[in-house]
């Protein structure tokens, strides 16, 4: 039986096995005034909650507010529990895996090897809840993973060796797993979205840029590394 | 006791919201009924009928307020508590600056923020206005009203199709839109389907079948009942498959609706041959797949294992005499349940009569095996969908058990959003104890905000049989006949 | 690259703007999407079926586009000060007023004034009896300042002796002409008509237009669209506040008034004239405003307002997309204060073209950016910035060139579309001066007033039958 104060959220169709599934206690890994990243019993983030204003995260919920204070948390039988608050999906939501094969005539095979020389020296580089590192890192995975590059398959292996736990903070780390099979916040997949249809980049470039305090431009220069230039130019 | 009768002039507000405030100042102590509603015909009636006593000359803008109360300091307070509830703001959600004025038009709000998608529920006489300005400024646009003139519905149509826009609608209940559920709506997740349907609880019927076996839908795209007519000529249809053809997220398109106009069907058709992705048609008939087998077709055309849909409740009783009362919610549904039924009993009377088939009295007196759609324009100008507001179809189910020549009672009960948050506790309420077998369609989701089985155990509780299949739920009910036998 | 060959955009509902059902907006915002909710309600009774066939006119988004376009786009550059008779070909005996067009039966107390007041200043009748019944007899023909490209304020009354600001769009190729500010109190514009009024009358046209003419000739063109810019961000709004304007006129103007070599005490009185009465500038406001909406005229399809004009009787408004057909309703009394003893009782209706101002994005429509002015017309600085928010709702853009400082730099909004106001119930806010209803008493107060509903019913009217 649900009982409590029942409450809707939007979650990422990437938690459906999550919620399907039994249920599973978990921790607050991070707290911050719009999110909260939750930790399962492995200290592996696997669900962020998002409030009003926060960057949709691929593996996220959207709320309205924020849940009362309580120690008994847990995810599953189609619900996240949060003491008293119960909170079902009223909408399922597709995070953003973009795909532009279109795209892959911009890359720069220098970029790719240089990634594949650097990418441990990027790895938990910098402070913050997503160290910068991190976030070019991610850039380049889902633009690898757009253009369908065949460098891709390697650096997913040596990426899902390492023990990301201990080497970045445990929400990069789950950003980094899914930058891995392609998913991306929105603002990203915008802006690769206009690069490959070769349409006005400015709003979309000053969007991805108000993401955190760097990690918009961490992206950027992700994407820069595999992509530097954009399709017009190439096709010129 | 005191009845009281105020007239607003030109104080509109929409119906569902005066539902509500009338509901909430009814259960005020001395006060015996208010109504709130909007001076249209069919108001103006349901009020006459309860004995009040109306004012000459109002017009469908005007409010009328009408309060049968203990006394008159109960009146005059419910009048003030009337004040109060038409004066509270809803609390709006928004990305306006807080300082700024609510937008005044669909074309002012276009202007302050980036949307791509307007959805209309303003009066059909007036969604027209609302509508060419939401496409003028470039939005795709649901109508959600329906009495909306064929002529408009062209011209709007014509105007999407030159300018790459989408109109869905006149008289679109529901629509998936990237998984947001606009209108009438179930809880689905995204999948490899998109839909075209020119019928709501139809697509809610196929969501939700597709849901059962697993299978997700990204788009469902609602046309309205008229866009494969002849006159419209299926043009919202077209543009929504072209939609689903370029969206990366969707396999599989589907296109649902009532028999098109030959040259429109064929238009179909042949369009869906210049798509890149697989085209199942799914047109509802007599001699045609019904909504289930559409349901499994689609399955087939994704790689899903089909499974046959739910039934819950009890072992089927012995057939019994009488003749089978049909009380729906879904047009489609309803349709879809006639055309089973006139296979099998012949004569089907209803107020939406399928072709040769009978019509029913002003009064929807029942005779014989009898359908209604309480959904049906003539039943809901000027007052909320029987999915919100189940007390007219409640009101016949009582009548329909008490009648001795009701052998089954067939119903559908629709979850999702936009619908009654509980529709199975006062169904359930008015079943218990009854000794005329009741069969229930359930149509919804395993992640409807009511709960699927909740809702379901609620009902054979009471000891109904529900079905997830509406064709199933006929095909049950028919059989707990004699003379179908 | 034609746009039928792009790809559809995604379908995306990620922000929706909603009209009508409460509860479906509501069970969007349960779904955490982004709503905007209009503020729905019916559009005026009776204007359904006109409405509908106007917003099915597929021109009409691209037309009122472009009417703000050439609005915006618009110059006006003073050119020359000159006689009525020169710059218009009036004749004696020919007036010109404010507002539709008027017979002198059903004219007001200040318009009848001032046509009085003008009959004495040509030297037509010795006695005001003797004007007035020289006018009520049709020995003389007025008709509106608009029909000839000119705009005047209150009674707007034009003779062939006045002298006329001569204003230049050269973008567009039109002219626009308005009579010169008399000052404050007893003036002709509001129906004052006694021996002083017709004194400075003389005066004007004896020294303060030929002082004019030759600083005017002597400078070449001074830009008044570039002065309405810069006066917007002083804290003036171009209807009942232009003291920054007129100081940046006169500044323009003082060299070559210094230098004209006429009579030190004659120049002298021409900038103590100007410079103590703060409206002087008004009168280059309006015809530069006028330049602008008349440059948006006759554009097929488009519901954009380009006059709203009284003559103290009708309030009357032309819609680009009908050329200049007159709409008319009853002009209000203005809601506002009182000068010294008068109330609402000695006022007139509303009268005079300088709603040609907020036509064009200015005067209450450009109210945020004159705080210093809202007492003046009864409000507070919240319902200042409110009225400005509202204002771009019943527009069709907005003027980058006019920019409120204290909107974030935000444009004047500008292009009253009448299908908003039929939509929202909401009428334009238009700030104006109020005279009083007896001839001869001059102006009574200032405050704000609102076009009838009438107007814009017929114009929608006109519209669909244009459409059809």
């Amino acid at each position: 039986m649900r009982t409590g104060t029942a409450r809707p959220m939007a979650a990422s169709v990437l938690l459906a096995p999550l919620l399907d599934g039994p249920r599973r206690a978990l921790t607050v890994a991070h707290r911050s005034r719009l999110a909260l990243q939750l930790a399962d019993e492995h200290s592996r983030v696997v669900l962020g909650v998002m409030f009003p204003g926060a960057v949709r995260l691929p593996f996220g919920c959207a709320v309205a507010s924020s849940p009362s204070a309580s120690s008994s948390l847990s995810v599953g039988d189609g619900v996240l529990a949060w003491g008293d608050d119960v909170y079902t999906v009223a909408r399922w939501w597709r995070p953003a895996r973009p795909r532009h094969r279109t795209l892959g005539a911009a890359v720069d095979p220098d970029g790719v090897r240089r990634l594949l020389l650097r990418w441990r020296r990027l790895l938990g580089r910098g402070p913050g809840l997503t160290p910068y590192g991190d976030d070019v890192l991610c850039g380049a995975l889902v633009t690898l993973h757009a253009v369908d590059h065949p460098a891709l398959a390697a650096l997913r292996a040596m990426i899902s060796a390492t023990a990301l736990e201990s080497s970045t903070t445990a929400t990069s780390a789950s950003l980094l797993r899914a930058a891995c099979e392609g998913w991306c916040i929105d603002e990203l997949a915008d802006h690769l979205a206009a690069k490959a249809t070769g349409a006005r980049t400015a709003e979309t470039r000053a969007a991805l840029l108000r993401v955190g305090s760097s990690s918009g431009r961490g992206l950027l220069e992700g994407l820069a590394l595999i992509a530097p230039g954009n399709l017009r130019q190439v096709a010129a | 006791m005191t009845r009281t009768v105020q007239v607003r002039r030109g104080a509109y507000q929409d119906s569902v919201s005066l539902m509500l405030i009338s509901r909430e100042l009814s259960d005020r102590p001395g006060v015996a009924t208010v109504q709130v509603a909007m001076a249209t015909a069919l108001n103006l009636d349901l009020l006459s009928g309860l004995g009040f006593d109306l004012p000459e000359g109002t017009s469908p803008n005007d409010m009328v307020i009408a309060i049968d109360a203990a006394d008159p300091t109960a009146a005059e307070a419910t009048v003030a508590a009337l004040d109060e509830a038409l004066s509270r703001r809803p609390a709006t959600a928004g990305a306006l600056d807080p300082g700024a004025p609510p937008p005044a038009t669909i074309g002012a709000a276009a202007r302050r923020v980036d949307a791509s998608f307007a959805l209309i529920s303003t009066p059909g006489r007036t969604a027209t206005i609302d509508a060419a300005d939401a496409l003028a400024a470039g939005l795709d646009v649901m109508i959600f009203s329906d009495n909306v003139a064929l002529a408009h519905e062209v011209a709007l149509k014509r105007w999407a199709d030159d300018a790459g826009l989408l109109v869905m609608g006149p008289d679109c209940g529901t629509a998936v839109v990237g998984g947001v559920g606009l209108g009438f709506a179930n809880v689905v997740r995204p999948g490899p389907v998109g839909i075209v349907a020119a019928s709501g609880t139809g697509a809610q019927q196929l969501m939700s079948l597709l849901d059962g076996v697993g299978l997700g839908v990204t788009h469902c795209l609602g046309v309205g009942g008229r866009d494969l007519s002849a006159d419209v000529g299926g043009r919202s249809t077209l543009a929504a498959m072209d939609r689903l053809d370029a969206d990366a997220d969707v396999d599989t398109i589907v296109v649902i609706s009532k028999p098109p106009a030959p040259e429109v069907a064929e238009r179909v058709t042949s369009h869906a041959r210049t798509l890149g992705k697989p085209v199942v048609i799914g047109y509802l008939g007599v001699g045609r797949p019904d909504l289930t087998e559409t349901a499994r077709r689609v399955a087939e055309a994704t790689g899903t294992t089909w499974q046959p849909p739910r039934r819950w409740g009890a072992d089927a009783p012995a057939p019994r005499g009488g003749y089978l009362r049909g009380l729906f919610v879904g047009g489609t549904l309803c349709d879809e349940a006639m055309i089973l039924a006139a296979a099998t009993v012949g004569r089907v009377a209803s107020n939406i009569p399928l072709a040769g088939q009978p019509g029913l009295d002003a009064a929807l007196t029942s005779v014989g095996h009898t359908f209604i759609d309480f959904g049906d324009d003539q039943l809901t100008s000027g007052r909320p969908h029987p999915m919100i507001d189940p007390s007219l179809r409640l009101e016949r189910l009582r009548r329909e058990l008490a009648d001795p020549a009701c052998g089954v009672v067939l119903l559908d009960v629709v979850l999702g959003h936009g619908a009654h948050q509980d529709p199975a506790t006062d169904l359930a309420a008015t079943i218990h104890g009854s000794s005329t077998p009741v069969v229930a369609s359930l149509v919804g989701t395993r992640d409807d905000p009511q709960g699927l089985s909740d809702q379901a155990a609620r009902l054979v509780e009471a000891g109904a049989i529900v079905h997830a299949s509406n064709a199933a739920a006929t095909r049950e009910a028919l059989s707990l006949l004699e003379v179908a036998r | 690259m034609s746009t039928r060959q792009d790809p559809p955009r995604p379908l995306s509902a990620r922000t929706v703007v909603t009209a009508g059902a409460q509860l479906l907006a509501d069970a969007l915002t349960t779904q955490g999407v982004s709503t905007v909710p209009v503020t729905w309600a019916p559009p005026v009774a009776g204007t359904e079926e006109a409405l509908t066939t106007v917003m099915l006119d597929r021109r009409r988004a691209a037309a009122n586009a472009e009417a703000v376009r050439r609005m915006t786009s618009a110059r006006a550059a003073l050119v020359d000060v000159r006689p009525a008779a020169d710059a218009l070909g009036l004749q004696p005996g020919q007036f010109l007023h404010a507002g539709p067009p008027v017979t002198w039966e059903r004219a007001s107390g200040p318009l009848r004034g001032a046509l009085i007041g003008a009959v004495l200043f040509e030297g037509l009748a010795a006695t005001s009896e003797e004007a007035e019944s020289q006018l009520a007899s049709g020995r003389y023909s007025w008709e509106p300042c608009h029909a000839r490209g000119a705009v005047g304020p209150m009674a707007g009354v034009v003779s062939s002796s006045m002298w006329m600001l001569e204003l230049v769009d050269e973008v567009h190729g039109n002219t626009s002409w308005c009579s010169l500010n008399e000052g404050l109190g007893k003036v002709l514009r509001y129906g004052a008509y006694s021996p002083d009024v017709i004194e400075r009358l003389r005066w004007m046209t004896g020294v303060l237009g030929p002082a004019l003419q030759q600083a005017t000739r002597a400078h070449g063109p001074i830009d008044i669209i570039a002065i309405i810019a810069q006066m917007v961000q002083m804290g003036d709004e171009g209807h009942n506040r232009n003291r920054a304007g007129t100081l940046m006129l006169l500044k323009e103007w003082l060299p070559d008034l210094i230098t004209s070599g006429r009579d030190p005490d004659d120049v002298a009185e021409v900038v103590r004239f100007i410079s103590g009465n703060d409206h002087f500038f008004l009168n280059l406001v309006m015809p530069a405003c006028k330049l602008m909406t008349v440059a948006a005229a006759d554009i097929p399809g488009s519901s954009v307002v380009t006059a709203m004009a009284r003559n103290g009787t009708d309030f009357g408004i032309q819609v680009s997309g009908t050329g200049d057909r007159w709409y008319v309703g009853p002009a209000q009394i203005a809601d506002g204060l009182y000068l010294g003893t008068f109330g609402p009782d000695d006022a007139n209706p509303d009268i005079g073209d300088s709603a040609i101002a907020e036509t064009a994005g200015i005067g209450g429509f450009a109210m945020a950016t004159a705080p210093a002015i809202v007492r003046f017309v009864g409000g507070t600085v919240p319902d200042a910035l409110a009225t400005t928010l509202r204002m771009y709702d019943l527009c069709a853009g907005e003027n980058p060139g006019w920019a409120i400082p204290i909107m974030e730099f935000r444009g004047t909004p500008t292009g009253i579309d009448v299908t908003s106001v039929l939509r929202s119930g909401q009428l334009p806010q238009i700030n104006t001066g109020m005279a009083g209803k007896v001839a001869g008493t001059g102006q009574v107060g200032a405050g704000l007033v609102s076009p009838p509903m009438e107007c814009f019913i017929g114009a929608v009217e006109g519209l669909a039958s244009a459409a059809r």
